[in-house]
């Protein structure tokens, strides 16, 4: 028995989303599902639950078995075999405590209360949630929201498990703990994921679906990624800085390995080229801060001392729940019971009319769609600039800088992650603001969007807007930041420019490269700052 | 439910003085007994006491339809307007007891299995008020939210009636995008599936609530039966 897809194809008002897709699971394989926004990745999994047509609307022509059950028509049987992960795990919780809620699909499969009760202890112990029985679920972080999620499923010991992005709103730690609570549960897993870095190590198999909806590859990831031919499709970074070492000669192998590209490097003495620029003069500062604090529920964030310079980019680098977005909600006046001092234009916050305030600074939400309530994305433009005193031409510079133009009369909910992302930064920078926070700018986008985005932050900067970004990804900290500041439990703060390699004894995450980086400093301690693929390719090309 | 639809009918039918102190006796027990917030319940029952009181004061000292003076320490006003005062004050406390104190010590999830297991409430409509619930915090969030990014592509111009207007169409596609999603998850976890087996939680009708239930309607009986 297995999974067996043969010449599926999918049409969804009258697109095609899916064309002509056959493969088969067989038992015991882990599959990752990769392909560009909008390829139809979720679709491929909506269809394999049966969500796609029983929920939403799908005309699917082909076959599909699993474990010889039509998910189009005999959805009951299938409950029984798989169960589902969401990319938002509140969509999945209809109860207030996490005992209730792992509860609630066992209550559904009959299982009697002594049996349920015996595998609520199990699976908490499992999923390292021991003591959270009577937890309000309200109260739980987004990591352990995910973990219950999954926890939830597996009490129910389904044969398959779906997961469609489950990651996309946890940080690195966090991510690379639910990889492993999921590697723990032994169930075979079908899972569309874009941090491939952190999961490949568990699975076996890569269904890569291209942009117009066909399969391009099906088969192990080594061989899809152990090849340094270039593709549209993301590839894991310690395969990606191998291809670099390797096109130097560095390198012999592309393996992927950390162990052979750290001695290879070491071998070939890179480090005795580390020249670190001097980061030149330091601007005039735009906002200082001082003696910061604020108190939210039980929580007490102390923020200290910060300064923001002028044209600069600061990166503040932070796991879930530190007190991140609470930092810009200060920053951004909307919370003002803070103690100590923030001046901002030349004025402390508190005593900043709203006017003065909002003319100079804009804040980019971590969900884009907070920001749009027009229905095209001309009217949004148009709201806008009939709030502002600025000029026609300018609004179709920054029109054609974020490529947005040809997309002005479409719904701003109907266009795709990334122009929703890239639009909610262009409605908060029009007007010509000089101070712009973002909000985590890349969560749950792929790789490519990533890209663009990161592109436009750096084109931003270009145009001498001042901007601190709230994130978890040391891609945008490293490829975007002129400081970077690391936001430790409790809100504490240190600052770094981007050039300085100390900044690594802060940061513990799953980033290969990082950890790459921090065993090549501990061996040899002269090291250029190299935090990012790119770093490295552009050091290698002018030093090697 | 049974306990306060059947106290809220005789406060409104009964002028019995002795009638509604049993009935006040009993809410504020049952508000103490099932009560976890205690602290807080005595800020309630603080709060209560002040508002009953004037109430008292106010039909004490100009009920219109008095005829007997009275007078209660310096304070002058008629026999009637004492009962009638003493009456309203006692229904009043008895309502807000048993109103808020079912907030306090109720539980929404527990109310709501309670209704499936004991009073044959469709699961679909039960776990729909429970989404419901769980969505309240999620919509105050997103106004916040949306207010807040108004607030900043207007340059820190007011919001007035129109860009309100503009609110409501976002605010309510997220909320029926969330409902269908989370009903889709439910189904996916067997939302669907026909439960024959046990509830995790047994919401039962257990000897204490019987008991409770016979001594309130024994009292309220009593109480009714002797009139001042």
């Amino acid at each position: 028995m297995a999974i067996r897809v043969k010449n599926l194809s999918l049409e969804i008002e009258n697109k095609k989303i899916l064309k002509d897709i056959s493969f088969t699971i067989e038992n015991g394989e882990n599959v990752l599902v990769l392909g560009p926004s909008g390829a139809g990745k979720t679709s491929l999994i909506n269809v394999l639950t049966g969500i796609i047509p029983l929920n939403i609307p799908g005309k699917i022509s082909g076959n599909i078995s699993i474990d010889g059950i039509n998910p189009s028509t005999d959805r009951e049987k299938l409950i029984e075999k798989v169960g589902m992960v969401f990319q938002n795990p509140d969509d999945m919780f209809a109860t207030l405590r996490v005992e209730d809620e792992i509860a609630f699909s066992l209550e559904r499969k009959n299982i009697r209360r002594g049996e349920i009760r015996e595998r609520i202890g199990y699976v908490l112990k499992q999923m390292n949630l021991e003591g959270f029985e009577n937890r309000e679920i309200a109260t739980l972080s987004g990591g352990e929201k995910q973990k219950l999620a999954i926890a939830c499923v597996e009490a129910t010991e389904p044969k398959y498990i779906f997961l469609d992005e489950p990651t996309a709103l946890l940080d690195p730690i966090a991510t690379e703990r639910f990889f492993t609570f999921l590697h723990q549960t032994k169930r075979q897993f079908i899972i569309v994921e874009h941090k491939i870095d952190t999961i490949i190590d568990i699975i076996s198999r890569v269904i890569l679906i291209n942009e117009n909806g066909e399969l391009e590859y099906y088969g192990e990831p080594e061989y899809l990624f152990n090849s340094c031919k270039k593709t549209r499709y993301y590839k894991p970074k310690l395969i990606n800085l191998s291809c670099v070492l390797k096109e130097r000669g560095i390198l012999k192998n592309i393996s992927g390995k950390k162990s052979e590209i750290i001695n290879s490097v070491i071998e070939n003495k890179m480090y005795f080229q580390n020249t670190p620029k001097p980061h030149g003069d330091v601007p005039n500062i735009a906002v200082e801060i001082k003696n910061l604090s604020f108190s939210y529920g039980e929580k007490d964030f102390g923020y200290g001392n910060f300064k923001i310079y002028n044209g600069m980019t600061h990166i503040v680098l932070g796991n879930n729940g530190v007190g991140k977005t609470t930092f810009l909600n200060i920053l951004a006046g909307f919370e003002r019971n803070y103690s100590g001092n923030v001046v901002m234009f030349g004025e402390e916050l508190r005593r900043l009319e709203r006017k003065t305030l909002y003319k100079n600074l804009g804040y980019v939400f971590q969900n884009p769609e907070t920001t749009f309530f027009n229905s095209s994305v001309s009217e949004e433009i148009e709201y806008t600039l009939s709030n502002s005193e600025v000029e026609r031409d300018i609004i179709m510079k920054w029109l054609k800088l974020f490529h947005l133009e040809e997309i002005d009369d479409v719904s701003p909910y109907n266009i795709s992650t990334g122009e929703k992302r890239r639009l909610s930064i262009l409605l908060m920078v029009l007007g010509e603001k000089k101070l712009l926070l973002i909000d985590e700018p890349t969560f749950g986008q792929d790789y490519e969007t990533k890209e663009r985005t990161m592109e436009l932050i750096n084109r931003i900067k270009e145009n001498g807007v001042t901007m601190l970004i709230v994130t978890h990804d040391t891609d945008v900290a490293f490829g975007c930041g002129d400081f970077i500041s690391v936001m430790t439990d409790g809100g504490q703060l240190k600052t770094y420019k981007n050039n300085d390699l100390s900044i690594l004894k802060e940061i513990e995450n799953g980033d290969p490269i990082i950890n790459i980086v921090k065993e090549i400093t501990r061996r040899q301690p002269e090291f250029p700052p190299l935090l990012t693929v790119k770093q490295w390719g552009n050091y290698c090309e002018k030093h090697i | 439910m049974f306990v306060v639809f059947f106290y809220v009918t005789f406060l409104i039918l009964n002028m019995n003085v002795k009638f509604n102190i049993s009935v006040l006796v009993i809410s504020f027990l049952f508000v103490i007994m099932s009560a976890k917030r205690l602290r807080l319940l005595l800020s309630l029952f603080v709060a209560v006491i002040v508002f009953s009181f004037t109430i008292f004061l106010m039909n004490f000292l100009f009920f219109a339809a008095g005829k007997t003076p009275y007078s209660i320490v310096f304070l002058h006003g008629t026999y009637e307007g004492a009962v009638r005062g003493g009456v309203l004050a006692m229904r009043a406390a008895s309502v807000i007891f048993l109103s808020v104190g079912y907030l306090f010590s109720t539980e929404p999830f527990s109310m709501v299995q309670s209704f499936m297991q004991n009073l044959r409430l469709s699961e679909k409509i039960g776990y729909a008020l429970l989404i419901a619930l769980r969505e309240i915090y999620l919509f105050k969030n997103s106004l916040v939210n949306i207010e807040r990014a108004m607030l900043i592509r207007k340059s820190g111009k007011p919001i007035v009636l129109t860009d309100r207007l503009k609110m409501v169409l976002p605010l309510f596609a997220m909320v029926v995008r969330k409902g269908e999603r989370s009903a889709i998850a439910l189904e996916m976890r067997g939302m669907i599936l026909k439960r024959k087996g046990d509830y995790y939680r047994d919401m039962s009708l257990k000897t204490k609530d019987v008991l409770f239930l016979i001594i309130s309607i024994g009292l309220c009986i009593l109480g009714a039966g002797f009139n001042i």
